[in-house]
């Protein structure tokens, strides 16, 4: 009897772990067409752009839901899911298998590169110093720093013996050709050493329903300079073509709305949404823009930051061996 | 907003409070022990706000607390941390990415015996829990997105069956408990299942992150908590006990856009070491 009663508490744990499946149900299947619409979805209901870019979602959709089904192969159902994705012009969306990403990068490629860093190397910068991530020398009398990546960190020490270094010159070059973006950190730790004052430089908007235009109220973003840390309140001019993207984009729109920064060069390449991602059910990864971001005039910076004064490089100046954006912004202070 | 604010640091300051008077008491009559377990633990989670692929994986976890029982009622104050590394379930071998999940539960269970005479019989006890659950996935193959999380703090009804029985000359005790949610504050990611924009930019004043959360009366379509538990002691001629415990605690949550499902179980061994200041009679 004893022995019984064991056996039946043992049977209620058995049972209690067993019916994991019962409980845990996935609301979307792992068919090809339920990837589709899985994608679909997520854009519609999820994506930031939409209504601003004037996509029309649905009939992008229904072209290429036509040509999925449930016998496609993998390969096949990412190249039509890439092809859809496409249509959204925008850096920060991907697909991502194990084989494959997709991308659409026209938002460089259809420009000119406005940048050459052999060039830069060789006529200007000869015996410059690195700080870290910082590249940098004076040329004449002009602080240049140039910043390949904000994915790579720039410490509060970094800027404090750049500045130190340049204080007093006539003016401060930022480079930030060609730099492809990274973490918003680093954009606050540099833009906080440009200013005295609390300045309101952009505002943000998140997605929040399902409809195209459900966005947030409005997030504010300050610059909220430290009192005691170093600062260059000089004029700054910003150097950016079209690779400059995301955070990047970022930095030079909410850098406009200090009174002593310009830009030379190209609009920058845009990306003014924060990218958010989502997996499918069958593992691959969609990354998108969630957010929608202005600069403290409104400016909806998505597609780029357009700058002060519109330059490109020339071709004579650079078989001469010259960086026209660059000689502009020297001749500038 | 501060006042939602404080109410809900007031709230946790209260549960705290509570949790700890019946372990300060010196009632003669009562017995108390010290509970640590160890074990391992199965989660199987899907969460379509960040994935549409189920998660599973098994883990480690450890319980420690309080156990107290006289002949009216039983005490319960438990801490259990669970740890599981997950994997995602696709067909495909060379997509499964991976993620890992952080499960703390804290609760203090109070619970009256109905008819306490009955000695050779299934005792039962009914009562209530008030308890914390937090449940965090950060899955590391998303792009910026913070980690899924799932708090609830709240009230539960809980009901016990106790069996006392020998087996083979050892005296044991096997007790199965369940608990369903009255009454509980829900935090849970947003629409994106992402985060409040202004924590990416630093703007701290606009970090809203209590507008994620809701107060939801008992259980509905959106959310359901099941706690259940079964539990089987060898009890020492010494007070102590041996226990060996299985839990199962299933979440689902259709708040915030997405759903939710998180099904925790887990087997763990432990010790309770007896502290009554009176020798034990549990026999």
């Amino acid at each position: 009897m004893k022995t019984i009663q064991f056996i039946i508490i043992l049977l209620v744990v058995i049972a209690l772990s067993s019916c994991e499946k019962e409980f845990v149900t996935p609301t979307q299947n792992n068919t090809p067409t339920a990837i589709f619409e899985q994608t679909w979805n997520t854009i519609d209901q999820k994506y930031s752009f939409l209504e601003y870019k004037k996509i029309n979602w649905d009939s992008i959709g229904s072209v290429y839901r036509e040509q999925v089904s449930n016998t496609i192969s993998d390969d096949s159902l990412f190249n039509v899911l890439g092809k859809m994705l496409f249509y959204l012009k925008d850096g920060h969306v991907n697909l991502r298998s194990n084989f494959n990403v997709s991308r659409n990068w026209e938002w460089f490629l259809g420009f000119p590169q406005n940048f050459d860093l052999g060039l830069l190397q060789r006529q200007y910068l000869a015996d410059y110093k690195t700080t870290n991530n910082l590249i940098h020398k004076r040329i004449k009398d002009v602080g240049y720093v140039y910043y390949k990546s904000f994915a790579q960190p720039v410490s509060e020490n970094d800027l404090d013996y750049i500045l130190d270094t340049y204080k007093n010159t006539k003016g401060l070059i930022l480079d930030v050709r060609n730099n492809g973006g990274g973490d918003p950190v680093n954009v606050f730790a540099i833009l906080n050493r440009l200013t005295a004052t609390p300045t309101l430089v952009g505002r943000t908007y998140e997605k929040v329903g399902k409809l195209h235009n459900d966005f947030s109220e409005s997030s504010e973003i300050w610059l909220t300079p430290n009192e005691t840390s170093k600062k260059y309140l000089g004029k700054i001019i910003l150097l950016t073509n079209r690779n400059c993207y995301s955070a990047t984009s970022h930095f030079v729109a909410w850098a406009r709305a200090l009174p002593n920064v310009s830009v030379i060069g190209d609009s920058t390449g845009g990306g003014g949404g924060l990218p958010t991602s989502i997996q499918l059910s069958n593992g691959w990864i969609l990354r998108y823009s969630s957010t929608i971001g202005v600069d403290a005039k409104g400016f909806n910076f998505e597609n780029g930051t357009p700058p002060d004064l519109k330059m490109d490089m020339d071709k004579i100046d650079f078989d001469n061996g010259k960086d026209s954006i660059l000689e502009r912004a020297l001749v500038s202070f | 907003m501060k006042k939602r604010h404080d109410l809900f640091n007031m709230y946790v300051f209260c549960i705290t409070v509570i949790c700890f008077i019946p372990f300060l008491s010196t009632a003669q009559s009562s017995q108390r022990w010290f509970r640590r377990e160890i074990g391992v633990a199965q989660s199987s989670v899907y969460d379509d706000g960040h994935s549409f692929a189920k998660y599973k994986g098994t883990g480690l976890q450890v319980q420690v607390g309080f156990d107290r029982e006289n002949s009216n009622r039983l005490a319960q104050f438990n801490n259990a941390l669970v740890w599981t590394p997950l994997k995602a379930k696709v067909e495909d071998s060379k997509n499964v990415t991976s993620a890992t999940q952080i499960n703390y539960r804290m609760s203090y269970k109070y619970l009256r015996k109905i008819f306490p005479t009955q000695s050779d019989k299934i005792k039962l006890a009914v009562g209530a829990a008030m308890f914390a659950d937090a449940n965090a996935r950060i899955y590391n193959s998303l792009a910026n997105n913070v980690f899924g999380w799932d708090i609830n703090v709240g009230l539960n009804m809980m009901a016990q069956a106790t069996h006392n029985f020998n087996l083979r000359r050892h005296s044991l005790s096997a007790s199965y408990q369940v608990g369903l949610p009255v009454f509980t504050y829900n935090h849970t990611p947003n629409y994106l299942g992402n985060f409040p924009i202004a924590t990416a930019f630093k703007n701290d004043d606009a970090a809203d992150w209590f507008s994620l959360g809701r107060f939801v009366p008992g259980f509905n379509d959106k959310y359901f908590y099941l706690h259940q538990q079964v539990s089987i002691d060898k009890n020492l001629a010494n007070g102590d006990k041996i226990r060996v415990t299985y839990s199962w605690d299933y979440s689902n949550n259709g708040y915030a856009s997405h759903r939710y499902q998180n099904l925790v179980t887990g087997i763990s061994i432990g010790m309770l070491s007896s502290f009554s200041k009176k020798a034990s009679t549990n026999k």
